[in-house]
């Protein structure tokens, strides 16, 4: 499998949540534990005359190279090969949020037993011919995972993985 | 490779991990949708949905509230068995019993009322979704009593009452082939996802489209070729004063008047009253607005269609005759019954419109008695009762309390929420004094903590259910899980009160599956065929609309033609209403001084239906607190900051909300979503401020005033 | 074929030896390591040693066996370098045998600081750096009935020792001779509310207290004398004053040490061919523009990271860091960013239903440090931030940045604050 991109294209987007709630239905979440669903929805306003919304669902960007597989001290995170998405094991996860603070988008949750989550770009459904739940969801189109080379070839005026990536490159 | 533990968490459906994908319906929100849903159930449990890829009318897409159905239908407090109330009405003290005990119950007192007070003391009640309702309303009417009524007395039936007067049969807008559509209140990215993707779709082909909203939407900014955004519940003034610019330019298709259309001259001359010198101050939109669309309707109008709306216009005082002046648009331009324009349609079943026959309507009318008492709301909404057969609900909680004209015993409800009527607490108190109620519900909420027994209901994937979609789709589902718990489908514990009460209704006593199959005997497919399908299958009696052949065949109103002035008003001067679409204000003459806001709900929200969805923590997720939005410069000007606590009164009471600031809300304007426990605007909105024609709540339009709390 | 020699094997190491590697397949390398242990964070030591994490997952790499075969690498453990010859490119070890090498890395990370105090009962005072010192915890946690444990040193470590104990029900006393707790990171005010959580939580805390020794007790095992007189009976000391960089190697070979082994960003040392990487050394703080020695986890894997991809013959840099902490505990998180002895003006946030507090430093609008109490979320992205600030000057945060920070309970107008530096130009 190809390096792949969770691309999301703002323009397309009107905050509608479903990916928020497909992600949960996908990753069992519960918000009782009061850990952070792992997509974050918004709209954001500016009044420019007439006013300007823009809406975003945020999650982990899979940076490349990633700032928080750096950071955790028993080594949970990493690549996946197949994918170059950032995937997880937290079986030894000690809850100590250091991939939080090296992450730029604040993706890292934590569950109730304190064991870091987040987005993993559901790549298992990828090795398995489906599309990320997210993505399968999104009534808008916003959302949509391709490969390097497809995302390079095109992309929404609205994609936000140029400017995330600029993000993301100084983050130590 | 993956080990079984990760594909299982992965949830990847195969043999490995025993992960299959089963087929149903998401009954979560409007009729108009119930999206295809793939379920993956493990073991009898259903551990995620998807869109069903296969669905001709979701294609694998699901919206916010539709990807929640897991947790929808998992809630913790789902009712689990019978229940038998011990303490006070709504207290929520109940202990379970068995169906049995429950059905004989009810059964039993019923028939008593019945035989005391006569069956019109009886009041069957069905609430969302409407899967059930020809079951219920034939129940109802075996049994007796004219009283059968549902939420369509807050919802749709007003339109659907506007296009009866105007034309005597319902009607949809012909988007996909229109060249100009009218989006008024449509704004699909927070109602219906579906539409959303066909309206940018016909955007990027060249449609052009004008937007009409009380709210700067989504589809205001992303959509609109123009927009115009008057005051809530001045729609009318809007419509008229187009229809005047049209008039007067010459721009309405005379041809199409002459022949077809009947109460011009009289129309026209009730819009010269609606112009340059009064409409920016009767809705706040300014008269070069109104010009540019009477010109965009000129120019590109032919053909034009319109957004069929079922609550945002109708919830005013003048809701109906609002819709009707929007609708009167598309007559005038000669925009009916021709393609990409309004087109007639007939119901299939459950206000679908699917394009073929069944017999959902004789199936209902077959039951109902000669010489019946008037239902509930007949007196005072006499429009309503001569075009829809059943009860208007909005006077429900009145006739409970006042005893008249007749006194109503008991209610039997499958499904209903006191918040869905204006002063929620009235109906509270009208639950608390009935003699004897009953709730079947998914959940216990407060208003079925009010029931002397409660029944536990199903969710669609654990019953198996008919539902036709547009374009001639006929779908038989089969149940995805068993039902959970105790529950039943609401359908089938009305076929067993027709049993038990020994009903002289040998088909519906014969259960839900022979009533469908009764219903669906005009088409070709069978109950069987269809749900050995698992999927929609397209029903060959589909016929297409063919352009202009209702006209032509002439329609069933008096005068046979689109009535502009509606015949069957004039008919009925005792009634007082008129014959025109004529324009009142929405707001009444409470104090402007010391209610200064325009208070509105039901502005739709992509993770709220009305009060189901509030208590699904997925969706609460999104929006944790009921928010109150109001413009930036409004709160300012109130010294109210983002997420402060702000108390919004009207002269019923008062509620507290969390301040959201947002400029898609107009100034003057305050939007609270409904439904909210914490924070119930219907018990802010006066149950006597309804809709004369329909009988709808005003609860877009209300004085208020707004205030930093703490 | 070159020879590499990688003295030291923590995360520093370890990631220099993944970078040789990568960059040349076919050179000899050769790790030296005082221990036998695979490379482990210094930080996982409290955690092993309450059992919240197995011995296995103090290895994030993998056990030696692993990394020998993954790498191609010669792993010599218990191997102590007692001289280098910078001249002659050669290593001797305790032993006397001596090697040669091409291009060297320091990788010896720092040690446990034990003050120059009396200590008359070592079997009851522990530190906490090694897995030694881990297995040492873990084994009196396991064996020995502890009623009150004084620890010394108010630090990230001194607070993880404490948490342990304080869940292993021993009262604890935490002591330093600081006016306040995480005197390194915290400002002031920030630090009141931490040590207004763990008092209530129960945890006895004496600030400007330094130690003077560690008596034999006759209560308990020891007695612990502060410089003010006092005397407190302990059943366990923890000892966590801090830590020295392991220089001494550097030092005699004639190459530059402040506090730690003076780098530049390709990981150069004053001495040609030698590069340096991780606790041992000081790399550029960005904010003050001087060297430092900034003991991260994720800076040590930078600075091996470059180290190993240089001696390779890659060319790679690493600008150098910020000071940043973050520590979870008691329930509590605490994130620092910038030098905390920077002073200006002071702005603070509070969302008492989020449990979030938030210090901000600013100097002439310019964002110039953070504490954040009750959120790690937001930490990355204000880290991010503040760096664009510190390196950049005036900085926004993005819209997709904002969102996040809001949603975790934030308000615009602290933001449009810690935006200072391009606010209002």
């Amino acid at each position: 499998m190809k390096k792949m991109i969770l691309d999301f294209d703002s323009s397309k987007c009107c905050a509608c949540g479903a990916c928020a709630i497909a992600c949960m239905d996908q990753n069992d979440y519960d918000p009782k534990t009061g850990s952070a669903p792992f997509r974050t929805i918004f709209e954001t306003e500016h009044a420019d005359g007439r006013p300007v919304f823009t809406h975003y669902s945020v999650a982990c960007m899979h940076c490349s190279p990633a700032p928080c597989i750096n950071a955790c001290p028993v080594g949970c995170l990493r690549k996946d090969p197949e994918t170059d998405l950032t995937v997880y094991d937290n079986t030894n996860c000690i809850g100590c949020h250091s991939c939080a603070m090296a992450c730029p988008f604040g993706a890292p949750s934590f569950n109730s037993a304190g064991k870091m989550e987040k987005c993993n770009g559901c790549y298992l459904r990828l090795q398995y011919g489906l599309t990320p739940a997210c993505v399968r969801v999104c009534p808008t189109g916003a959302l949509r995972m391709v490969t390097e080379e497809e995302y390079e070839a095109a992309h929404g005026s609205g994609s936000i993985i140029p400017e995330a990536r600029a993000i993301a490159k100084d983050q130590i | 490779m993956a080990t079984k533990e990760e594909l299982l968490k992965a949830k990847i459906p195969c043999a490995e991990t025993g992960i299959e994908i089963r087929h149903s319906l998401c009954d979560i929100c409007s009729p108009t949708s119930h999206c295809g849903v793939n379920c993956y159930v493990k073991d009898g449990v259903i551990i995620k949905v998807e869109g069903d890829e296969n669905h001709p009318l979701n294609q694998g897409l699901l919206c916010t509230k539709g990807a929640s159905n897991r947790q929808y239908v998992y809630r913790e407090d789902r009712i689990k068995t019978p229940l038998k109330r011990t303490g006070p009405r709504g207290s929520g003290q109940y202990e379970p019993i068995t169906w049995d005990e429950a059905l004989d119950t009810i059964a039993k007192k019923l028939q008593g009322y019945k035989a005391q007070y006569g069956a019109q003391s009886v009041f069957f009640f069905g609430g969302y979704t409407k899967w059930f309702r020809p079951i219920l309303q034939r129940l109802a009417y075996s049994f007796g009593t004219p009283n059968y009524g549902t939420e369509s007395s807050s919802c749709f039936t007003s339109g659907l009452m506007a296009w009866k007067v105007a034309a005597a049969t319902p009607s949809r807008p012909d988007m996909k082939n229109s060249r100009l559509f009218l989006g008024w209140a449509h704004n699909p990215y927070y109602t219906g996802y579906l539409s959303a993707r066909s309206t940018e779709n016909l955007k990027k082909k060249g449609v052009k489209f004008i937007i009409v909203d009380t709210m700067y939407t989504q589809t205001a900014e992303k959509i609109a070729d123009l927009f115009l955004q008057p005051r809530p519940g001045t729609d009318g003034a809007l419509a008229l004063a187009i229809a005047n610019e049209l008039i007067e330019n010459g721009w309405v298709d005379h041809d199409f008047i002459s022949k077809y259309v009947h109460g011009f001259e009289e129309y026209a001359a009730y819009c010269r009253g609606f112009n340059r010198t009064n409409v920016e101050a009767l809705t706040g939109v300014p008269y070069e607005k109104v010009q540019q669309a009477a010109r965009m309707i000129h120019d590109y109008g032919h053909p034009m269609s319109i957004k069929e709306s079922s609550a945002p216009l109708a919830h005013h005082i003048n809701g109906m005759q609002n819709y009707r002046a929007i609708m009167s648009l598309a007559i005038i331009t000669g925009n009916y019954d021709v393609k990409g324009g309004q087109i007639p349609v007939e119901f299939t079943y459950t206000h679908q419109a699917s394009g073929y026959h069944t017999l959902e309507h004789e199936f209902v009318k077959e039951a109902r008695v000669f010489n019946m008492p008037a239902p509930v709301g007949a007196q005072r909404f006499p429009l309503w009762n001569e075009l829809e057969h059943e009860a208007q609900a909005m006077d429900l909680s009145r006739q409970i309390l006042e005893g008249t004209p007749y006194p109503l015993k008991a209610l039997v409800c499958f499904g209903i929420n006191n918040r869905m009527f204006p002063d929620s607490k009235r109906m509270l108190k009208a639950l608390e004094t009935v003699d004897f109620y009953v709730d079947m519900d998914l959940f216990m909420t407060d208003c079925a903590k009010y029931a002397d027994i409660v029944l536990p209901a199903c969710t669609s994937f654990e019953r198996e259910e008919f539902k036709s979609y547009p374009g001639g789709w006929a779908y038989y589902t089969k149940p995805v899980i068993q039902p959970l718990y105790e529950s039943r489908p609401d359908a089938d514990v009305m076929c067993e009160l027709a049993r038990r009460m020994d009903l002289d209704d040998t088909l519906l006593k014969s259960g839900y599956r022979a009533c469908l199959e009764y219903i669906l005997s005009p088409i070709s497919l069978s109950v069987q065929t269809l749900q050995d399908a698992d999927t929609p299958l397209r029903v060959p009696e589909f016929k297409p609309h063919e352009p202009l052949a209702t006209l032509r065949r002439g329609l069933k109103t008096p005068t046979g033609k689109l009535e502009l002035k509606s015949e069957l008003i004039a008919g009925h001067p005792e009634w007082g209403l008129d014959a025109l679409p004529t324009y009142r204000e929405p707001l009444d003459n409470i104090d402007p001084a010391e209610y200064p806001m325009t208070l509105t709900s039901g502005g739709r929200l992509p993770f709220a239906l009305h009060s189901r969805l509030h208590d699904v923590p997925w969706l609460r997720t999104l929006r944790p607190k009921a928010c109150v939005e109001l413009n930036p410069e409004d709160a300012q000007a109130l010294g109210i900051l983002e997420q402060d606590t702000v108390e919004i009164s009207t002269p019923l009471g008062s509620i507290t909300a969390a301040a959201l600031l947002s400029r898609h809300i107009q100034k003057g304007l305050v939007s609270l979503y409904h439904g909210y426990r914490e924070a119930d605007i219907s018990s802010l909105i006066s149950a006597d401020r309804l809709d004369p024609y329909s009988g709808f709540p005003a609860c877009r339009s209300n004085r208020c005033r707004v205030s930093k709390k703490g | 074929m070159a020879t590499y020699a990688i003295i030291g094997f923590g995360g520093a190491g370890f990631h220099a030896l993944s970078a040789i590697r990568d960059a040349d397949q076919t050179g000899t390398i050769h790790v030296y390591s005082e221990h036998a242990d695979a490379p482990y964070n210094p930080m996982l030591t409290t955690y092993y040693a309450s059992n919240r994490l197995c011995y296995e997952g103090m290895f994030p790499f993998g056990d030696l066996d692993t990394i020998r075969t993954a790498y191609r690498a010669e792993i010599f453990s218990n191997s102590r370098i007692t001289a280098l010859d910078a001249d002659t490119r050669t290593l001797t070890l305790e032993d006397g045998t001596k090697r040669s090498y091409d291009k060297i890395l320091l990788a010896t990370g720092a040690r446990s600081f034990t003050p120059p105090i009396p200590i008359e009962c070592p079997e009851a005072t522990v530190s906490m750096r090694t897995l030694d010192d881990a297995r040492a915890l873990k084994q009196i946690l396991e064996e020995r009935d502890l009623k009150q444990a004084v620890v010394i040193g108010a630090s990230m470590a001194g607070i993880k020792v404490a948490e342990v104990l304080h869940n292993n029900g021993v009262h604890v006393v935490l002591a330093d001779m600081a006016p306040h707790i995480f005197p390194l990171a915290a400002y002031p005010e920030t630090a009141k509310r931490i040590e207004r959580q763990l008092a209530a939580d129960g945890v006895e805390l004496r600030f400007r207290s330094g130690l003077s020794a560690v008596r034999a007790g006759s209560e308990m095992a020891a007695a612990v004398e502060f410089s003010d007189g006092t005397v407190l009976p302990a059943d366990l000391v923890a000892l966590c004053i801090g830590t020295r960089a392991a220089t001494e190697l550097a030092v005699n070979a004639g190459i530059q040490v402040n506090r730690g082994i003076v780098i530049n960003e390709k990981m150069e040392t004053s001495a040609p061919g030698i590069y340096a990487a991780g606790d041992c050394c000081e790399g550029c703080n960005l904010q003050s523009g001087q060297t430092m020695i900034i003991g991260l986890w994720a800076n040590a894997a930078y600075q091996g990271h470059t180290a190993g991809a240089n001696m390779a013959g890659s060319s790679s840099a690493f600008r150098g860091n910020i000071l940043h902490n973050i520590t979870h505990f008691f329930h509590m998180d605490f994130i620092g960013f910038g030098d905390n002895r920077i002073t200006g003006e002071t702005v603070t946030f509070e969302n008492k239903e989020k449990g979030l507090y938030v210090q901000a430093v600013l100097q002439d609008h310019r964002l110039a440090g953070i504490n954040i109490l009750g959120n790690y979320r937001i930490s990355g992205i204000l880290k991010n931030h503040i760096l664009a600030v510190i390196e950049h000057g005036g900085h926004t945060i993005s819209e997709m940045q904002r969102g996040v920070l809001l949603r975790e309970g934030l308000s615009e107008a602290f933001l449009r604050l810690l935006e200072g530096g391009t606010y209002g130009n």
